[in-house]
């Protein structure tokens, strides 16, 4: 097939928002062509002359399908029309027909969870970037997961949005699921309060949950703490073998300087009130980041994929800037890097030499509270590592 | 005494277990003709899969069962479409050849329209294609539906060339035999799909019936779920309805909330354990073996206009226009003894006309491929 269209009289020259842009060789033809992944049409037909030295094929939707996958540009009588076009991920499909919207939200309350599916008809690819909105004003991350290629277009995706006993007061609780980076809400609900016989059930059904997952979390802890406690008395043991060492032979007051050693590295070191720092293990690391790793040096970090999102710890406070610790990135990926901040974009700047590691900062536009940060990368080989983030306060 | 004639079968499905529509009309194709005196050969292409469940019944059933391990399918031939052989590999082709030239087989079956390459090296015996299902113009029904393409589907050219590679080309049901014959130029008759099944358990009349739907998860039986659903959550119905096949792993979101038998050991539990059958197809080709299969059980069934095409309908629940339709008639079960009973003896009856109908069609096609030889 590929040798029968090298010698077509179109040709492939880019892809556009909503369509495949198609060039004429040589002398011009003239027909009908529609756009195909797997058969499954993306758009609809258009017809063309033979003085339209450009032809914009349309493609309004795209299907779930594995990358790579093949475009396929079809005459009317479905024979090829140029050579099958090779998509590699997302972004390309993103870029085609946009994030699309979603629809048809169905919503479940499950064992101390919102748990819902929503299908997205137009672009079946992308997994969408969801957030939770507890109370009109806490940010929470929601879990979402593609569930399958839906067979009336699109795909169809799962989200879990986890509920906490102390999100009901005696007026109840509300819950939004809202689609980043825009934030427009898909979904949202009251619930009645405590009190009430159908709350009372809800929030006996999260203590319940949260009990389990409390009993889980406390061994982690303890184990985190414990090694936390070791961590330091080796790092204190260190320094005072290294200072008495360095004492020998000198004055009397020796004893006490160690004395006073021991003293300054136990004691706890302050909080940073103007700081808040979100490492790779904390919760308010977003949806889009993969599992955390070691990078070559040795330090743990996590992934982005084409995008990502970070949840300010405290969204009340007007943030000045955020930090983004950056262990590994191409140059490219550096330059294709962008932010917004609760839906609006925001100023990146990149280190003026050498790339990472690095830190990029994120600017709010007006310095003011943010509850949500997005980050995207459209370099087609992305994979930004990322140590940790952190948020300065005014 | 004349020798019984050996016929080779190719088909991509198992015939063992019957738990999808094709592997249980396969399977009763096959005994049909086999209680007709045939002796039967399988080839059977992996492409659903092997499993010993699978393999040992059929090697017990079948006079030989030949396989042919699954490849992949050759790149679509067209851009909107499947090209005829493209799910039909050479090495399949070959194989078909060198059985044949072995056995001296009276007629060879090849099951589906995108198998029919494999008559390319029969010459010598009766050629039979069981069609199954329409192909040609699938994609075009599918969006008519509100459906993607899926599977396998072509062009009406692409499907009538398959067919001409057949001596005689078999639908499952009569409205298929005017659009096949109007496709090919090969002789075209109807084969119907009979299945041997024990009546279901009886059950104490109620007037809180369970109603039941059984189906896999293709496109056609998920659409048709959620348009019951809708139907039923927008008609505030308080029908109880229960769901089995994998087409219940499929709609986690329904409105409403069907009893979820997931999916059951054997098919008859299913039958038991519910009144009234419901058949709620709104759009498709071929015969719908679901139907059937309820009919079959000895249940009464409530179905569209779809899901009874090639069955004689005898009653108003037969021939029902759409989903909405569907529900009032559910209401009605509940409602009325008289409508409950009415309907189960008029369910009774089209089963009775189409077995022996069908019975006929078996006779006349194992006389065919005595003739040939």
């Amino acid at each position: 097939m590929t040798s029968s269209l090298s010698s077509s009289p179109l040709a492939f020259e880019m892809f556009t928002a909503g369509a495949i842009q198609l060039v004429q060789q040589g002398a011009g033809t003239s027909g009908r062509l529609q756009a195909f992944v797997r058969g499954v049409p993306l758009g609809a037909p258009v017809e063309f002359s033979s003085e339209d030295s450009r032809i914009l094929v349309p493609v309004e939707r795209f299907p779930h399908v594995e990358f790579p996958a093949e475009v396929r540009i079809g005459w009317a009588d479905g024979q090829d029309a140029v050579i099958p076009i090779r998509v590699d991920g997302a972004d390309v499909v993103a870029g085609l027909v946009g994030q699309g919207t979603l629809s048809e939200v169905s919503v479940q309350f499950r064992n101390g969870l919102i748990v819902g599916t929503a299908r997205n008809r137009a672009n079946g690819v992308t997994v969408p970037m969801m957030m939770g909105r507890v109370n009109g004003t806490l940010l929470r991350a929601v879990e979402t997961r593609l569930s399958g290629a839906d067979d009336t277009g699109g795909a169809s995706f799962r989200f879990t949005l986890p509920v906490e006993a102390s999100d009901f007061s005696d007026r109840g609780a509300s819950f939004e699921i809202l689609h980043a980076p825009s934030l427009e809400c898909i979904w949202r609900s009251v619930l009645a309060p405590a009190d009430t016989l159908m709350g009372g059930g809800i929030v006996t059904d999260i203590r319940l949950s949260e009990a389990e997952r409390k009993l889980a979390d406390a061994s982690l802890a303890l184990e985190t703490k414990l090694n936390a406690k070791v961590a330091r008395q080796n790092r204190l043991i260190e320094d005072l073998t290294a200072h008495l060492l360095s004492l020998i032979g000198k004055d009397a007051d020796a004893r006490e300087q160690a004395r006073r050693l021991i003293s300054d590295t136990a004691r706890e070191e302050p909080a940073d009130t103007t700081v808040g720092v979100v490492g790779t293990l904390s919760p308010y690391m977003g949806w889009g980041w993969s599992d955390a790793g070691l990078s070559a040096d040795r330090i743990e970090q996590r992934r982005m994929g084409a995008a990502a999102t970070v949840l300010n710890p405290h969204p009340d406070r007007p943030v000045k800037a955020i930090a983004v610790t950056v262990t590994e990135a191409s140059p490219e990926a550096l330059a294709a890097l962008r932010g917004q901040t609760d839906g609006r974009q925001a100023a990146v700047e990149l280190p003026k030499v050498g790339g990472a590691p690095c830190t990029v900062t994120v600017r709010p536009q007006d310095g003011s509270s943010v509850s949500l940060v997005s980050l995207s990368c459209t370099a087609p080989r992305g994979g930004i590592a990322v140590q940790d983030i952190r948020f300065f306060y005014a | 005494m004349a020798k019984n004639p050996r016929i080779l079968i190719v088909t991509p499905t198992y015939t063992h277990p019957q738990d999808q529509g094709n592997s249980a009309r396969i399977h009763a194709f096959a005994t049909q003709l086999q209680r007709r005196g045939i002796e039967i050969d399988v080839l059977y292409f992996v492409l659903d899969g092997l499993r010993d469940e699978s393999l040992h019944p059929m090697q017990a059933q079948w006079n030989a069962v030949h396989l042919l391990p699954q490849m992949p399918h050759k790149q679509q031939s067209f851009a909107s479409h499947w090209g005829l052989d493209d799910w039909c590999p050479d090495t399949l082709i070959s194989r078909v050849r060198a059985l044949n030239a072995a056995n001296q087989y009276a007629a060879v079956i090849v099951n589906y329209v995108w198998l029919s390459g494999c008559f390319e090296g029969v010459h010598d015996s009766l050629r039979i294609l069981d069609t199954h299902d329409l192909f040609g113009d699938r994609a075009r029904i599918a969006a008519a539906a509100g459906l993607e393409p899926s599977w396998f589907f072509t062009t009406v050219d692409e499907e009538q060339r398959g067919l001409d590679r057949a001596d005689l080309v078999l639908a499952i049901q009569d409205q298929e035999e005017a659009a096949l014959a109007a496709r090919t130029t090969s002789r075209v008759m109807t084969v119907g799909h009979l299945i041997n099944a024990l009546p279901a358990l009886d059950r104490p009349q109620s007037d809180q019936p369970v109603f039941g739907y059984f189906g896999s998860a293709n496109p056609w039986n998920v659409a048709s779920v959620r348009a019951l659903d809708k139907a039923l959550a927008e008609r505030g119905s308080t029908a109880r309805w229960a769901m089995a096949g994998s087409v219940s792993r499929k709609v986690p979101d329904l409105r409403t909330s069907p009893i979820n038998l997931g999916r059951v050991d054997q098919v008859s539990d299913f039958y038991d354990m519910v009144d009234c059958v419901l058949n709620p197809m709104t759009a498709g080709t071929g015969l719908k073996i679901k139907t059937i299969e309820a009919l079959a059980h000895g249940r009464p069934v409530m179905g569209t206009d779809q899901a009874f095409a090639g069955l004689p309908a005898l009653h108003e629940g037969h021939r029902l226009s759409d989903p909405d339709a569907m529900v009032a008639a559910m209401d009605a079960y509940c409602e009325s003894r008289s409508y409950r009973d009415e309907l189960a003896l008029a369910s009774r009856a089209v089963w009775r006309e189409y077995t022996s109908l069908t019975e006929t069609q078996y006779d006349a096609l194992a006389k065919a491929i005595r003739a040939y030889k």
